[in-house]
């Protein structure tokens, strides 16, 4: 399908080139941030249908922005998917229990990860 | 699983579980007849719980939460000790993987996409030099989530 919208929020820029590059090879439109008040300045201009959302974030932590994003009107439409180099049990849980859709571990796959996120746009 | 190293008060080793193997390198057979000390470090005179500065067997530092207890209705007294990785021993792991895997990401992503012929045509031979450095990136990979399982076992905990 594609042509969606999606924001890819890790401080990581090489992190952060290589999910562009998939998600671009896969026909998305794709806008990065490194920090949670770049999120908030990029949501200003663009209306992404995903994020995909690092957890350690230099400024407030990637549950913490998914939170305050579910509880803001404007865009707790955005579906959020967690994607992160924490592979505990308790990390995903409470990603989940946020309100991330998913919860995708680095390194990634890169055939799990379009599948994931073609999965969670259309769910 | 805390791991059981039965000793008497000499503190010979006398029993070895596989929680103990696995914790400190040594096998049963290597460590059944040693001084305790000479394998993990010093060893706490009193009964009790305490907080050990211990070693692994390949000489790395490991912070061990340690309970000794003397059971003295055995045939002969003897020590039985249990130890774990201190928490913030298995916190320092769980940091210490996502800074290793985060790097791991992008070595196996961007080596992948090269091997898919994302950057341009790929040779035979290229390619099958690129499937050689997947499968070390990824071996080490299951060796970093390996050494995470094994901790969080023996700690009990929730170290990644």
């Amino acid at each position: 399908m594609a042509n969606e919208t999606i924001v890819i929020v890790d401080d990581n820029a090489t992190n952060q080139k290589l999910v562009r590059i998939v998600l671009e090879e896969a026909d998305y439109t794709v806008h990065g941030a490194g920090d949670a008040a770049s999120v908030f300045a990029l949501l200003e201009r663009v209306s992404p249908q995903l994020i995909l959302m690092d957890i350690q974030l230099p400024d407030v932590n990637g549950i913490e922005l998914t939170r305050q994003l579910k509880a803001d009107p404007r865009h707790a439409h955005i579906v959020i998917v967690a994607l992160s180099a924490y592979a505990r049990p308790a990390d995903r849980e409470r990603a989940l229990a946020a309100g991330c859709a998913a919860y995708i571990t680095k390194p990634i796959d890169i055939d799990g990860l379009l599948a994931t996120v073609a999965a969670a746009l259309t769910a | 699983m805390r791991e059981g190293i039965e000793t008497p008060p000499t503190c010979v080793v006398l029993a070895w579980n596989r929680g103990a193997e696995a914790l400190f390198g040594y096998s049963a057979s290597a460590a059944i007849g040693q001084p305790l000390a000479a394998l993990v470090g010093e060893v706490p005179a009193d009964p009790g719980e305490h907080v050990a500065s211990w070693r692994h067997q390949s000489g790395a530092p490991m912070r061990a939460d340690v309970v000794m207890r003397v059971i003295a209705a055995a045939p002969e007294p003897y020590i039985a000790v249990s130890a774990r990785p201190a928490a913030a021993a298995l916190e320092n792991l769980a940091t210490l993987a996502h800074e290793l895997r985060t790097p791991l990401n992008t070595i196996i992503g961007f080596t992948e996409l090269v091997r898919r012929g994302k950057a341009g045509p790929v040779t035979e031979r290229q390619q099958e030099y690129l499937d050689d450095s997947l499968t070390s990136a990824r071996q080490l990979l299951q060796r970093i989530n390996g050494v995470l399982d094994r901790a969080r076992r023996d700690g009990g905990g929730d170290g990644e």
